[in-house]
């Protein structure tokens, strides 16, 4: 951009800085909002992914035919790789108390989530809580300790709890005391995973590529519903994106095209002067440029803002900040308010400049 | 050898004939008034010399260059380097001052030069003003304001548009002479478009129109 290109640039922005600064804002708008969107609907699924992992996994590795899988496995199956997103270690056994014969879920203390407890949850080796189901049948409360015949081994009640499941008629104790209790020391029953849902065939296929001896099943009602959700918002994300951008680029548009209009006169004048259609273009696509710049920019913030403050008040937390976001809202900006000058100012130079000087 | 040769040019609006068949040579140097009632055609041929407008047939040549043959481009180039031109209204820049008017005209054909912009001013006797912007000046002010853009790429045809047209008698007297004086000192080609007879006089030839034709072709007795 040569130093006069400048030069009558800038004049001619100073001069009509209202009209330049509302092109700037409705771009603003657009990118503002188009921001807003897509950062909320690329964090979106790694949050909502985040807040559907509480309610369980998508994916369950076992032994296959009845054995155990050996620990250090187990740990090679959760560190698999970025696909692999959460991951438990659970045993399943039975053992007799009170006369009754029971099942026995071991699951580790920090993923005994989803349960609604009346006392609290076991924390330690020594303690269990009780499945509402089995309440009743054991006679047992809260604080009270508990037998189990053969092995001998104490346990404290720390609760009864209801998830709404068969888990109900169960007794679920911290990981460590069910191993004790069954038998199993360093070994488990199943690796519960939470795997991409958009790669969970690939997961699967690289968990028995590596150990052929185990089973996976995805739990594909849970894998299908989290995609669904993901999907429905994403959608609904799109269509507002779509509706808000168009309207935007109907209202630039048009305050573009005034824009020109009122800049007729100025059009005719500069070709007689001898200014080619290309000289011309390049003035008006400047100015919608800068615009264009200017009001991405604000534009991004304002959207990155309200992103943020979406996601705070959604998930509790922030939405992370794509690298592809600050880029396209450039490019959005910059292509609308240059799409909505360029058709005015192709319409402007088709008219004949000694109509237009005349007053025609 | 004729600077300016029009060859049977017509002009057709819609239904309407503005021009009808003007065969025409202008000399170097010359200073060419077309007179004529309003709807005559004066303003349409004077465009379609200045390649504003286009003929509906017919042939244009100025210093030896066919312009109805040129690209609209072409056409502006070709404007840039070989004529400068005065209208009725100002038709100035209004964000810009009176100097930065001027150089807009030298941006458009090589590189913008502030103080031969002001020179430019100061001959048009407007030394005084070339800070003020187009709505500051007066009608008179604004068109020696055209009258400098029009003349700082010294241009070899100067075509006007009833360049007095908004001007009272002494403004026009005032045009007219320094117009008269530019032109004794450059000796561009001028053709002038005008209804006044009091302009008519300060040429060297009047062409008379009516009804898009020419009917008289007389030199002006000194």
């Amino acid at each position: 951009m040569n130093t006069w290109f400048r030069f009558f640039l800038t004049k001619a922005i100073s001069q009509r800085r209202g009209r330049f600064l509302l092109s700037a804002a409705a771009v603003m708008l657009s990118v503002a909002v188009v921001t807003a969107l897509a950062t909320i609907s690329l964090g979106v699924r790694e949050k909502i992914g985040a807040e559907l992992r509480q309610y369980g996994a998508n994916m369950i590795v076992t032994p296959g035919e009845g054995g155990a899988i050996d620990a250090g496995v187990g740990t090679a199956v959760r560190g698999l790789g970025a696909d692999v997103r959460d991951a438990s270690f659970q045993v399943y056994g039975t053992a007799r108390v009170r006369q009754v014969s029971v099942e026995i879920t071991g699951i580790e203390p920090d993923k005994m989530t989803g349960y609604r407890v009346q006392g609290s949850l076991p924390r330690s080796a020594d303690e269990l809580m009780v499945g509402v189901n089995l309440k009743e049948v054991l006679q047992v409360r809260p604080g009270e300790r508990v037998r189990f015949e053969g092995s001998g081994q104490e346990y404290r009640v720390t609760g009864t709890f209801e998830k709404g499941s068969d888990e109900d008629g169960t007794i679920v104790i911290p990981l460590a005391g069910a191993q004790q209790l069954l038998g199993m020391t360093g070994r488990i029953s199943a690796v519960l995973l939470n795997a991409d849902t958009a790669r969970l065939r690939e997961t699967a296929e690289a968990i028995t590529r590596q150990w052929p001896f185990l089973e996976v099943k995805t739990l594909r009602q849970v894998a299908v519903a989290e995609e669904r959700i993901l999907s429905r918002i994403q959608l609904l994300m799109l269509i507002v994106t779509a509706v808000v951008l168009f309207s935007s680029v109907v209202a630039l548009g048009s305050t573009m095209g005034a824009n020109v209009i009122e800049r007729r006169e100025e059009i005719g004048l500069l070709k007689a002067i001898g200014a080619t259609r290309g000289d011309i273009r390049r003035f008006f696509m400047s100015e919608a440029a800068l615009a264009g710049l200017a009001g991405s920019f604000t534009g991004y913030a304002i959207g990155t803002l309200a992103a943020e403050t979406v996601s705070r008040a959604a998930f509790g937390s922030f939405v992370p900040l794509s690298i592809l976001v600050a880029p396209g809202a450039l490019t959005l900006g910059v292509t609308i308010a240059a799409a909505a000058t360029y058709f005015p100012v192709r319409d402007a130079m088709k008219i004949v400049p000694a109509q237009i000087l005349r007053g025609e | 050898m004729s600077f300016i040769v029009l060859q049977n040019i017509t002009k057709t609006y819609d239904t309407a004939q503005a021009l009808n068949g003007i065969d025409c040579r202008i000399g170097s140097g010359e200073w060419v008034n077309i007179m004529g009632p309003s709807g005559s055609g004066k303003s349409t041929l004077l465009n379609i010399l200045g390649g504003l407008d286009r003929p509906t047939s017919g042939s244009v040549t100025i210093n030896d260059t066919a312009i109805t043959g040129l690209s609209e481009d072409q056409l502006a180039r070709f404007r840039r380097e070989t004529i400068g031109f005065v209208f009725q209204q100002s038709h100035l820049i209004p964000y810009l001052d009176a100097a930065e008017n001027v150089m807009l005209a030298q941006y458009f054909h090589s590189i913008p030069d502030r103080s031969e912009a002001e020179e430019a001013l100061r001959r048009v006797g407007l030394g005084h003003r070339l800070r003020h912007r187009p709505s500051q000046l007066s009608g008179g002010e604004q068109q020696r304001v055209c009258i400098a853009r029009a003349l700082i790429n010294s241009p070899a045809l100067l075509l006007a548009d009833e360049p007095t047209g908004n001007l009272d008698r002494t403004n026009t007297r005032n045009i007219l002479e320094l117009l008269r004086d530019l032109h004794a000192q450059e000796r561009f080609t001028v053709v002038l478009v005008t209804h006044d007879p009091f302009v008519s006089q300060w040429a060297h030839r009047i062409i008379a129109m009516e009804d898009g034709r020419i009917v008289t072709d007389e030199p002006v007795r000194s």
